[in-house]
């Protein structure tokens, strides 16, 4: 009998869904290299559950492959925080340079020892995350005061403190409603989840402050990796690199389509005056970075290698 | 309302035991309370420093739901102590006096199994996420000792609950439980090739509770459970953590608000003014309380996000004042559930933004297309309401001068009417989400009810939070335990199965009879499954058909969301039904006859949206909102 994983992710299965991108080759590697000897279930749409309950069920082994951003790992691995950090990365290609250049492999290493859990490679994400609102928005100093819904995870909030903007906890459910009535001012994401979410429909100004390029994980559990035959391994790795090398390529063609796409549905995009944007990076370096790797100082070599990586 | 109203007195006895017993349980039901009370300080609270100080909990929400699920664990404690938890009796009812003990044995039993197991499997959890942080950087166990707290209570009231049964029947309904539970067992060791699968343990383990009387959320949870017991790659603590996760959504919090303003407005006097008022206004009109539900209904729902809070909170006001003309509560309950349906569609609404995300579709435009087929079900069911609804006797209901003198209670029913439009300028203003909004509903009720009429006393507003605790608890526990049977079905690809066979569906008999056969799939998944896991699962598989088929998505969302709503509300087991008898006071054997009528002409409005998708077509196509 084939061999199956439960693979889960909390977007949905389309291409702007990034998770979907990292899946759509693997699953099609897989079947190419293993044939009908390893067969994937796919529960996208977070049809498992949230994402925090998730992660547990990858450590026990109810869930085989988990698709999901660093930040849901922190709650395990605090050190997976620091890829959450504001403006750590300057490009997907700075990314990639520094996650292939041993970043990604201590990561993976600091994961395994501590849960068992492996990484199996480092997609993308849709394009970086910039701030939407129904207001223009032409400096930072406009964003003083602005209510955003921010990802609820402690990186992010502070990113957005030094930004100077309100952070504001929304579930993502109610972001719609909430961005339309003005309970919040806008929020912060990528250009694919802001199609995926329709949250063009409630506004109209994008703020390229690029703060994060958060990079996409495949996860795998001690149980699941224990499952393929040692003969199917290599494939099996190889089908996960495929994925990751086509992964990346691609992403930088959807995250134009989708800008493409956004601007046509009406939003009007701002770039961040340079010099401002230095200065976030200065004062995000100071406020936000020292007081981090004085936290957790077994990041630190891993923080200078990205900055090496630049 | 009154299904928890008996505090204090049921477990009075001079048995040392059941004094601690009775001590206890006035301990959980206050504890209960007190965790309502903070839970509505918090929500109000972090509206407060957000909107006019600018400064917003990060931990708000986190803390909130946290506070909620604790809220139910210990409620469903309390309630399994009172064994008030909703059931299906009317098969039980039709056993002989001997066969009826056996099987209340049997179900008690059967409780207990569950709680013990839920007790053992969050222990694991508990121990399983030891040093996990929440993903804002809180300790990952603070929110999990609730449900373990709660794990413990729900046992030990479960062994109470044995220990009370009387010894025959006590052991007698051992016998057939563990000969059944030995002969699985056994078959599938001897007979592997044979094998009963999970998901016929799930079945067996799930409507075999409900059929002896198991109370709802434990059949469920045990059909759940049966199933990771089976298969070996589901470890138990991940059941325990999914019936601890379902009802940890801030959204529900509107629940526990709603039903506490309801409540409220009950005892401090605002609900007894409106009424007054609405009823000398439109009493003497035939079925003139049906169309108040109905309009009330329509009213709160375009301020909140969820069926059950509609319920509560037109329900808090309603059945009092059914009760006092003498009219026929079952009736008004059947008509308040099936108005819940209609009223899905009238947004803001949570399911409606779950399917277009899901599904890849406009959630502008699905709201808008919803707005006319909420009216045309609103119309469908008025007609009913009049046709078979009674003049009420205004003169019998206020005799002996009980009237209030009319200026001062048209000005005491506007504070009712204007707390109704501060939810509504508080939601569309963007003060508040339409979850948050029910905690100022609460203030409103508790200062503005409680200054004005002056009805209120410590004591009341103490009983006040402990019943809302408590049926929250047996609410929202339902909830709970169906999100875990939910995860079973959808590890087991019930729904990719069900999709694989639709595509053929679709070609062999065209778009209107796969929306027909969708709505059926709908419809009854929505029975078990709280709304939203259902659109997740069957969403993103149907709308692409539907899609290929020439089947405009808007209007196929709106038909599904209203299907589902059908299902969740359909007896005899939808879980909405359940939540409404248990809201309303009333039995769900004794509801269902009545609501058959607007069942039916709900159905009829159903397929009207099928065959003609003009009406969901219409306004958003006015506006220009179909792209
Ligand atoms: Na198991
Ligand atoms: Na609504």
């Amino acid at each position: 009998a084939p061999i199956s994983l439960r693979v889960s992710s909390a977007a949905p299965a389309d291409k702007f869904g990034a998770h979907y991108l990292w899946y759509k080759p693997f699953s099609e590697q897989i079947a190419k290299l293993a044939g009908d000897r390893i067969k994937l279930e796919y529960f996208p749409n977070g049809q498992l559950g949230k994402e925090a309950d998730v992660v547990n069920q990858v450590k026990v082994g109810s869930v085989d492959m988990m698709l999901t951003g660093a930040s849901i790992w922190a709650t395990v691995v605090p050190e997976f925080g620091m890829l959450d950090l504001g403006f750590l990365f300057n490009s997907y290609d700075h990314c990639s340079k520094a996650l292939d250049a041993g970043v990604g492999q201590a990561y993976d290493k600091m994961l395994a020892d501590r849960t068992g859990v492996n990484i199996l490679g480092w997609g993308f994400q849709v394009g970086a995350r910039s701030i939407y609102t129904k207001k223009p928005i032409a400096s930072v100093a406009d964003l003083k005061g602005v209510k955003l819904r921010v990802l609820p995870t402690k990186a992010f909030i502070d990113t957005f403190n030094i930004i100077g903007a309100t952070p504001t906890p929304i579930p993502i459910n109610e972001l719609y409603t909430a961005v339309q009535t003005g309970v919040v001012d806008g929020f912060e994401h990528d250009p694919g989840t802001t199609i995926a979410y329709k949250l063009y429909e409630v506004t109209n100004r994008g703020f390229l402050t690029r703060h994060i390029y958060t990079p996409m994980l495949a996860y795998i559990g001690k149980r699941g990796l224990a499952k393929i035959p040692a003969d199917l391994m290599p494939a099996f790795r190889q089908a996960a690199d495929e994925a990751t090398r086509i992964s990346r390529m691609e992403v930088k063609d959807v995250e134009a389509e989708a800008f493409t796409d956004l601007k046509a549905k009406g939003m009007v995009y701002t770039e961040v005056p340079p010099a401002e944007i230095a200065e976030l990076k200065r004062r995000t370096a100071d406020e936000l970075y020292k007081p981090y790797l004085a936290q957790y100082p077994s990041t630190a070599p891993l923080f200078e290698k990205i900055q090496a990586s630049a | 309302m009154d299904a928890v109203a008996t505090a204090g007195s049921a477990l009075e006895s001079r048995l040392p035991q059941d004094r601690f017993a009775a001590r206890v349980l006035f301990f959980i039901e206050h504890l209960g309370g007190a965790i309502l009370a903070i839970d509505v300080a918090v929500v109000f609270l972090s509206v407060v420093f957000r909107y006019f100080l600018h400064a917003p909990f990060d931990w708000a929400e986190e803390v909130a739901a946290g506070l909620m699920t604790t809220m139910v664990f210990i409620g469903a404690g309390s309630v399994l102590a009172r064994s008030q938890h909703i059931g299906i009796e009317v098969l039980v009812l039709m056993l002989p006096p001997k066969g009826r003990a056996i099987a209340a044995a049997a179900a008690a039993w059967i409780t207990l199994l569950v709680s013990a197991t839920l007790l053992v499997s969050s222990a694991q959890l508990f121990e399983d996420t030891a040093g996990q942080l929440t993903p804002t950087g809180l300790p990952q166990w603070i929110f999990l000792l609730p449900v373990l707290f709660g794990g413990f209570v729900m046992a030990a009231f479960a062994v109470a609950n044995v220990l009370k049964l009387p010894a025959g029947p006590r052991w007698t309904a051992l016998v057939p439980l563990l000969a059944i539970g030995a002969a699985i067992a056994g078959w599938n060791t001897l007979l592997p090739q044979f094998a009963l699968a999970p998901i016929h343990l799930l079945t067996l383990a799930a409507v075999g509770g409900l059929l002896i009387g198991v109370p709802i959320a434990f059949a469920l949870a045990f059909g759940a459970m049966a199933y990771f017991l089976a298969d070996p790659s589901l470890p138990m603590l991940i059941w325990a953590q999914q019936v601890a996760s379902g009802a940890n959504h801030f959204v529900l919090l509107a629940i526990p608000f709603f039903v506490l303003a309801g409540l409220t407005m009950e005892s401090n006097g605002m609900s007894s003014r409106l009424i007054e008022l609405l009823l000398r206004m439109m009493g003497r009109l035939k079925g003139g309380m049906n169309l108040i539900v109905i309009i009330a209904t329509a009213l709160f729902s375009g301020v909140s996000g969820s069926k059950l809070a509609d319920i509560a909170a037109v329900g808090g006001v309603i059945m009092p004042a059914i009760r006092k003309t003498g009219q026929d509560e079952n009736e008004t309950a059947g008509l308040l559930a099936c108005t819940a349906v209609m009223a899905e569609t009238i947004p803001p609404c949570v399911n409606l933004i779950i399917f277009a995300f899901v599904s890849n579709i406009s959630i502008g435009g699905l709201f808008m297309a919803g707005l006319v087929p909420a009216g045309l079900m609103a119309a469908a069911l008025a007609v009913v309401a009049v046709i078979y609804g009674t003049r009420v006797d205004v003169e019998k209901v206020f005799v002996g001068g009980t009237k209030r003198p009319m200026l001062p209670l048209i000005l005491g029913a506007g504070v009712t009417l204007a707390m109704i439009l501060m939810i509504g300028r508080g939601v569309t203003a963007g003060i508040a989400t339409s979850t948050e909004i029910s905690a100022f509903a609460v203030v409103y009720a508790f200062l503005i009810g409680g200054l004005a009429f002056r009805e209120l006393s410590w004591r009341l507003i103490v009983q006040l939070f402990v019943r809302s605790a408590a049926m929250t608890g047996s609410i929202l526990f339902i909830v709970a335990a169906a999100s875990s049977l939910s995860y079973a079905i959808t590890i087991e690809r019930i729904p990719d199965q069900i999709s694989t066979l639709m595509i053929g569906v679709g070609h062999a008999v065209g778009p209107i009879g796969f929306i027909l056969v969708s709505v059926v799939v709908m419809a009854f998944f929505g029975m078990i499954l709280e709304g939203a896991p259902a659109l997740i699962l069957f969403g993103p598989l149907l709308t692409p058909i539907a899609i290929k088929l020439g089947i405009n998505p808007l209007q196929f969302g709106t038909i599904m969301v209203v299907a589902m709503g059908l299902g969740f509300f359909a007896p005899p087991i939808g879980v909405g039904l359940f939540a409404t008898a248990a809201m309303t006071g009333t039995k769900v054997e004794n509801v269902t006859r009545p609501m058959m009528k607007y069942i039916a002409v709900l159905i009829v409005a159903l397929l009207a949206l099928v065959v003609f998708p003009v009406f969901s077509l219409w306004l958003p196509r006015y506006l220009g909102m179909t792209g």
